[in-house]
């Protein structure tokens, strides 16, 4: 198959028919079923930017929400099921600035009511390459929903969206009944972490100056922006490139303060994976403080 | 620009028209090696006059006498060009001081020009072709151009020795076209690229962050890598020969079925063909090949693996997979010799004894990409390594391991199904199945990765 007869000649010139009729039938197919039974089960994602693609295109699909997240990994973990506030969505891209996601958001007709903005990370710029396959004249031409084999080995293993809610619903009581983890990192984590962050001074303040000037378009619009930055370990908050990313975030918005959302967080009760990324008890505390903070400003 | 990209698909379409386009007929060959040039110039703009610099050199080698002088010349140009752009980070390091002499500045500075490995063995070919009188003629500017640049072939191959395609070089009518045969090597080649290496690509990044992988996962990840490459230079290559078929040229095979090999010297006449018949013909027997006894045939055998790996890199891990290679060869040589004087004898090797052979041959080149996968020396050691010190147990989930199979199932198929394409069931089917390819590629392609091969 597919090799052995390569070197015969061409069989008739119906055979380019037959498959281009064969391919066109299974697309056509696909959409009508979709459109008449679907949505479909979905696989959990595999891999960080699996679920990046499926996260974005999900949103791009229905883009109402009371509130978005955006930002990196950090903001990853503020798992949106464990929020109380209905109508939540985080849309946070591992790898990837807040900027990103923030773009991505102005982009679309419907906004918003709160946006909410990591405000942890100023040495990674927008991936404008990215944000430019999720326009949304782009996207919805060529958006195909059912990509038939994980959609049939989805339906197989039975993943349906509701039964997914019902996993996070009765994971959220056991993570939350379990104590602390223990906080013991090794130092090489920390080293680790400050030999892979670069910072160009330059780009930092010049990122800072974007994040507000997309604030401040959102906000024309209609979206209450606020920046939040998410509580790191001590022994990383204290290091240079925190320190600077606050400093430079303090002058971007030194005009703007009610951009900023000061949340007093609970350090006492949070542990991190690797001294950045909140554990799951912790991401679960964070939110909730989140959520205090946000009705504290009337902002739901 | 990407072969799987919208933008390629356009490009080779509003080529093809101009091609054919009768006003253009005379000047088919110029309008290749300008849709090349355009093709090259979209990546790597100023990487270009080095391009042109290659070909040229290597033509002034061509035509300038004596031959006796001019070939080595030729040769030692090409591969200074390789050795220079390919493996000066190894001498002087990515953040090098500047020496204060311009030009040398100017070239430390260069990137890696895309394709260099392949455009400078079609160099070195051509020179050898031509002086042993194999390329007929002395060929026209124009026609070396064509040659070495020619744009389906430029980045990754298949490397087509000059004497197969210089004589190709002629008028092209659009009527003679094998349109089917071209559709069947595209379409086969996207499938496997964006169904089933791209889709694989995604499972096999585990391997990269390994810690939590046991020494299950570990295994079936060398393996599903395996088929990943596989189907990623396959699909590229097949791409490549369809793609110059629809402008006429035919371009050597690069794969026959590779992992049906009972022997490792049997896998290099199987994976990526055009390279090894190159080693073979322009360093194999030119070192003395196997007629020098069996001491040198070994020391023979070392050498062009060993330098075959590096070819793809410089790097220690490819160092170390060429060189894993020549001992497998260098080992199975004095037993091949045993078996076919038994063969000789009237013993026929059992379809058991044949089967047990393709599965060691399959394990062990399976376990050398590792070396690929993760150039990195100490990542891949470490990654072999703990396939004996974790537990065995599977730790991904359900969804991960059936995934697995669904997107090996093209290459396993492939391989292991190959005799039923000679029935008149598959020749009815045929369509439909290729209808089916076009539109799994379309819907259920991977994330987008540039083609392995690209890189070297």
């Amino acid at each position: 198959m597919l090799l052995a007869d390569f070197s015969q000649g061409p069989t008739t010139q119906h055979w380019l028919s037959k498959v281009i009729l064969t391919a066109t039938f299974l697309l056509v197919s696909s959409v009508l079923a979709d459109k008449a039974f679907g949505p479909f089960a979905q696989l959990i994602p595999l891999t960080t930017d699996e679920e990046t693609e499926n996260t974005i295109s999900a949103y791009h699909r229905n883009p109402a929400a009371k509130i978005i997240l955006v930002g990196s990994s950090l903001t990853y973990r503020l798992t949106q099921q464990y929020f109380r506030v209905p109508g939540v969505k985080n849309i946070a891209m591992p790898g990837k600035s807040a900027l990103t996601g923030m773009q991505i958001v102005s982009e679309q007709p419907v906004l918003p009511k709160v946006l909410l903005v990591e405000a942890n990370i100023l040495n990674w710029s927008m991936d404008e390459q990215f944000t430019a396959r999720y326009r949304p004249s782009i996207l919805n031409a060529t958006a195909l929903r059912i990509r038939p084999i994980r959609t049939l080995l989805a339906q197989f293993l039975g993943w349906t969206p509701a039964e997914m809610e019902d996993m996070y619903r009765a994971r959220l009581s056991a993570v939350m009944s379990a104590p602390p983890a223990p906080r013991t990192l090794p130092s090489s984590v920390y080293e680790d972490w400050a030999r892979t962050n670069s910072k160009e001074a330059e780009d930092m303040r010049r990122n800072a100056a974007d994040f507000v000037a997309l604030a401040l378009q959102l906000q024309a619009r209609g979206t209450k922006v606020f920046f939040v930055s998410l509580p790191i370990a001590n022994e990383m908050a204290s290091s240079q490139l925190a320190i600077d990313t606050q400093e430079d975030f303090r002058q971007a918005t030194a005009m703007h303060q009610e951009l900023l959302l000061d949340v007093n967080f609970e350090r006492s009760e949070l542990r991190w994976t690797d001294g950045a990324h909140l554990d799951e008890r912790s991401a679960i505390l964070v939110i909730r403080q989140i959520e205090s903070t946000l009705k504290a400003r009337k902002a739901i | 620009m990407l072969f799987t990209s919208w933008s390629f698909a356009a490009f080779i379409a509003i080529v093809f028209c101009i091609y054919y386009w009768p006003p253009f007929q005379k000047f088919q060959v110029w309008v290749l090696v300008a849709a090349s040039i355009a093709f090259y110039a979209i990546d790597q703009t100023r990487m270009v006059p080095l391009l042109l610099v290659a070909v040229i050199g290597t033509y002034l080698c061509l035509a300038l006498t004596p031959q006796l002088v001019f070939l080595p010349v030729g040769i030692v140009f090409n591969l200074i060009l390789l050795g220079f752009f390919k493996y000066k980070f190894l001498f002087i390091g990515s953040t090098r001081a500047a020496t204060g002499f311009f030009w040398l500045d100017l070239l430390l500075a260069l990137p890696l020009p895309i394709g260099i490995s392949f455009f400078v063995f079609h160099n070195i070919s051509l020179l050898v072709d031509h002086s042993k009188g194999q390329a007929g003629k002395r060929p026209k500017l124009i026609d070396v151009f064509l040659y070495i640049i020619f744009f389906p072939q430029l980045v990754s191959g298949p490397i087509a020795r000059a004497a197969l395609f210089l004589p190709q070089i002629e008028v092209k009518l659009i009527y003679d076209v094998p349109f089917v045969s071209a559709g069947r090597w595209i379409i086969a080649g996207y499938f496997f690229k964006l169904f089933a290496a791209d889709n694989l690509n995604q499972l096999t990044t585990f391997m990269t962050t390994p810690a939590s992988l046991g020494s299950f996962d570990r295994c079936l990840l060398v393996f599903i890598y395996s088929f990943q490459i596989y189907s990623d230079f396959f699909g590229y290559s097949a791409i490549a020969i369809g793609l110059a078929m629809l402008f006429g040229y035919r371009l050597p095979i690069n794969f026959l079925l590779p992992y049906t090999s009972a022997s490792f010297s049997e896998f290099w006449t199987r994976w990526h063909i055009s390279l090894s018949t190159w080693l073979r013909t322009y360093l194999y027997i030119p070192l003395g090949g196997n007629r020098r006894g069996e001491a040198r045939t070994y020391l023979n055998l070392m050498i062009v693996m060993s330098l075959g790996g590096l070819w793809h890199g410089a790097a220690l891990s490819y160092l170390i997979w060429g060189t894993v290679h020549g001992l497998l060869l260098v080992a199975e040589r004095p037993l091949l010799s045993k078996e076919q004087r038994l063969y000789a004898a009237g013993f026929a090797v059992s379809s058991v004894i044949r089967a047990l052979r393709i599965i060691i041959t399959f394990v062990c080149v399976s376990f050398a990409w590792t070396f690929f996968k993760l150039p990195d020396f100490s990542q891949a050691a470490g990654y072999l390594y703990g396939i004996f010190d974790k537990p065995f147990n599977p730790t991904q989930s359900q969804a991960f391991y059936w995934l697995c199979a669904a997107y090996s199932l093209p290459a396993i198929l492939q391989h292991l199904a190959s005799k039923l394409t000679a029935t008149k069931f598959y020749v009815r089917i045929e369509p439909f199945l290729y209808g089916a390819m076009i539109y799994l590629s379309l819907t259920e392609a991977g994330p987008n990765s540039p083609f392995i091969y690209f890189q070297f």
